[in-house]
């Protein structure tokens, strides 16, 4: 098993979907744990090529399809992790404020904190600000994650913010990213965190959460 | 005591320092005629009008847009200016279109007709003599509205978040843009202003808009709801346009797919085509309209800005003594200059990126998803630069194309391609069916299609089928002068379904694949 989990890493690295689902699915019918699988397989995969991206080795384009092998792998393995209990540690709430349809980079977040262990709510696209506290509420979520990619959304970004800080869900952390937002506009709108890309979301997500990377 | 700026060409320009102590230092340069790219509209968003101020210190590398004087040092030695933060004045749009509209010729008339295409970064005109049927002139300038954001949501942003935003970018567009176009045409073709008898303008609805003086905020954030989008009619005099007749601005067929590309689908000749049939309007908003048997599908992509120079290290939209193709025998970069000549290369054009990438993964430089092959020695290292620019190829002694360059340039590319791939998709139609492929716009007008399909951004198809036919937003306005044309304009909008790609979940996925190079 050590050595398909091994290609499963690789596999997910290197964004070929079907191995890495067909060699999820074999590691499945070999009886082994959802979990161990997502924790020895996906998280290897995720973090390396996170770890290649931040070195400037591979751009987007490598880190969308390796999060599309991840999205195949976590399609199989969601349900049987649900079945079997299993609660992640932390759990963060994400969606795209309202107003603004992009979701790729959102996309892309999600799935990079998947490989990092985290439980991840998708509120979608277009999401309006009361959402993000009742999500996080029903979720148990320890985290909050905005995506905007308009300038002409940015403010939605704060009025969002703001909607949480007032809720009872205010001591909640919020980190925010998007093409046109900056750790300056972060400050400014009293999000807890920025970061400019989904390698370094994983970093800050796990700063924000109390863990130390 | 004068502020010593350098500028990219022509020598040191020593300048007094601003009035206002508020003033940014990006507006007091270009009252001093050194105008940079403030394309976020000057909010500190980007990176497009940086300077570098030095000192004995050293040399830092600041926003002119978030500078002021006081933030200089005392023992200032110099500000240099680097080309990529000018603001091109020269910036020249295409006015070459072709007509294949298939129709009969006009009927002759008196008068004289008004084109407009009035575009984000270009605005273009044409005046005809209706009692001939001949063009008397055809200019293009670039959009004042610039500075005020590089593309329409910035535009739109400003108009926002500005005291009097609106009027400032109607101004622009009017008063600094328009009018001097209309003076130059009638001083081109011999007439007086007041001879024009009829004008129709197209170009996307928050360019319309803001020269009708309606509010933006309808744009600004989904779902949109703008002012209008069908037929809206300017009294000239209200807007201190030079002629007597009314401005007919044309009809759009959805918020961000604008009346640009209903005039260019009549002048491309799609309408009377048999289907299936594309057209892909290269700005920075890569608007896609597709022929198929039960009517039209139309979307626009955000492509942005970079195939027109936007963003790049060393990009430049094509203008004179622009590098505007490439091409590379046994290892040896060569080129050719917009306008001819073999000066010093002062910038790539987007068409020249696109041979650069083709050319570039054909001789192992680049692989499919953009990355240089270090070990080739056309590729060098430099240290000490930004994220990804770095790694680079090295075309002349002052220009290069990083590995940053090339990933904007396939993020661009891979938003139009996922357009064409998800409207093919939903039509059920394959590339290699259709029977044309329309490419419209500035940047399309100068590309090798050859090049273009390498990397994606053309569908595979016979080459053969393939058109470049420039600006045909302005044939298009040209032809709609026209009464006799209107009846097929309406059975376009009639028979045209706007597609919101954002809604299409196949899209991201297409996105993804889009961003490598095809194999
Ligand atoms: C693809 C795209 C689209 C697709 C979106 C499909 C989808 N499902 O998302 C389509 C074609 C539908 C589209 C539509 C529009 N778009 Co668009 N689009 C783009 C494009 C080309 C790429 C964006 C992208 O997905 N990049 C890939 C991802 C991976 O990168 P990313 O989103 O930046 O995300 C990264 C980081 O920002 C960060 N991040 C993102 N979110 C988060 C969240 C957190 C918490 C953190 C920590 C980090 C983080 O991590 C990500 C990974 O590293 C950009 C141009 C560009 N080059 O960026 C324009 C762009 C964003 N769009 C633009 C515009 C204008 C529009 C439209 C208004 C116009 C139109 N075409 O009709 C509509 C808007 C509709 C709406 N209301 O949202 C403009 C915005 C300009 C501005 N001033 O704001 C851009 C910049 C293009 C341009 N210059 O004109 N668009």
């Amino acid at each position: 098993m050590k050595t398909i989990l091994a290609s499963l890493a690789v596999a997910v690295e290197t964004g070929k979907r079907n191995d890495a689902k067909n060699l999820t699915q074999s590691l499945v019918d070999k009886g082994m744990a959802p979990l161990d699988i997502v924790e020895q397989g996906l998280v290897p995969g995720m973090s390396a090529i996170g770890n290649k991206f931040k070195k400037n080795e591979v751009f987007v384009p490598e880190m969308l399809i390796a999060a599309r092998a991840m999205k195949e792998c976590m399609i199989l393995l969601e349900p049987l992790l649900a079945k079997a209990g299993i609660k992640p540690k932390h759990t963060v709430v994400i969606g795209t404020v309202q107003g603004d349809l992009h979701d790729i980079g959102k996309n892309l977040v999600s799935m990079m904190l998947k490989g990092a262990n985290f439980g991840v709510i998708d509120l979608g696209a277009n999401v309006d600000p009361s959402k993000f506290a009742a999500a996080a509420k029903e979720h148990g979520a320890s985290l909050i994650a905005l995506s905007a990619l308009l300038t002409t959304t940015m403010p939605a970004m704060k009025t969002t913010v703001d909607a949480i800080r007032a809720s009872d869900m205010a001591k909640l952390k919020i980190m925010i990213g998007g093409a046109p937002i900056s750790q300056e506009y972060a400050d400014q709108i009293g999000a807890d965190g920025y970061s400019a890309d989904a390698a370094s979301a994983v970093d800050l997500a796990l700063s924000l959460v109390g863990e130390t990377h | 005591m004068t502020i010593p700026v350098h500028p990219p060409v022509g020598g040191p320009h020593p300048l007094p320092p601003p009035g206002d102590s508020a003033e940014p230092l990006s507006h007091w340069l270009e009252t001093h005629g050194h105008p940079l790219n403030t394309r976020c509209g000057g909010r500190g968003l980007c990176n497009g009008c940086q300077i570098r101020v030095e000192s004995p210190a050293g040399i830092v590398t600041e926003r002119a847009c978030q500078l002021t004087a006081s933030d200089l040092p005392a023992d200032l030695t110099r500000i240099q200016i680097p080309l990529t933060s000018c603001r091109d004045a020269s910036l020249h749009g295409v006015t070459v279109f072709e007509l294949r509209n298939p129709g009969p010729p006009p009927p002759t008339r008196p008068g004289v007709g008004l084109a407009l295409d009035i575009g984000t970064t270009t605005v273009a005109g044409a005046l005809w003599d209706f009692s001939t049927g001949r063009c008397l002139a055809e200019a293009a300038v670039a959009n004042a509205q610039r500075r005020h954001g590089d593309n329409v949501v910035a535009r739109i942003s400003f108009s926002i978040d500005h005291a009097d935003g609106l009027g400032r970018l109607r101004r622009a567009l009017l008063n600094e843009t328009l009018r001097p176009l209309i003076a130059g045409l009638c001083r081109d073709a011999g007439i007086a202003p007041a001879a024009i008898t009829q004008a129709v303008a197209a170009g996307n609805p928050a360019m319309l808009h803001t020269l009708a003086g309606a509010s933006l905020v309808g744009l600004a954030t989904f779902p949109f709801h703008p002012v209008f989008l069908g037929d809206h009619h300017l009294t000239a005099a209200d807007h201190g346009l030079p002629f007597a007749c009314p401005l007919d601005l044309l009809p759009a067929l959805g918020p961000f797919v604008g009346a640009d590309i209903t005039a260019g689908a009549l002048a491309s000749g799609l309408l009377a085509d048999e289907p299936p049939a594309l057209l892909i309007d290269f700005g920075t908003n890569g608007e896609i309209l597709l022929k198929h048997a039960g009517g039209y599908l139309a979307t626009a992509t955000a492509a942005g800005p970079a195939f027109e120079g936007g963003r790049l290290a060393c990009g430049a939209p094509a203008r004179p003594g622009v590098i505007s193709s490439l091409t590379r025998e046994n290892g040896v970069w060569s080129w050719t200059l917009t306008g001819g000549g073999n000066g010093r290369p002062a910038g790539i054009s987007g068409a020249a990126y696109v041979d650069f990438i083709a050319l570039g993964a054909r001789d192992d430089l680049i692989n499919a998803f953009g990355r240089f092959n270090r070990r080739h020695p056309g590729v060098i290292t430099v240290a000490d630069a930004a994220p990804g620019a770095g790694v680079r190829v090295q075309l002349t002694e002052d220009l290069y194309v990083s590995e940053a360059d090339v990933a904007e340039l396939l993020q661009a590319k891979a938003a139009i391609a996922a357009g064409v791939t998800t409207l093919l998709e939903l039509a059920s139609i394959r590339a290699t069916d259709l029977h044309t492929l329309y490419v419209a716009g500035g940047f399309g007008y100068h590309l090798q299609p050859a090049n273009a399909q390498a990397l994606g951004l053309l569908p595979a198809m016979p080459l053969d089928r393939i058109a470049l036919i420039g600006n045909s937003s302005l044939g298009g306005a040209s032809l709609l002068l026209h009464p006799h044309q209107r009846p097929a304009l309406n059975a376009l909008l009639a028979d045209t379904h706007v597609i919101e790609l954002n809604q299409i979940a196949s899209f991201g996925d297409h996105f993804t694949d889009a961003l490598s190079l095809p194999d």
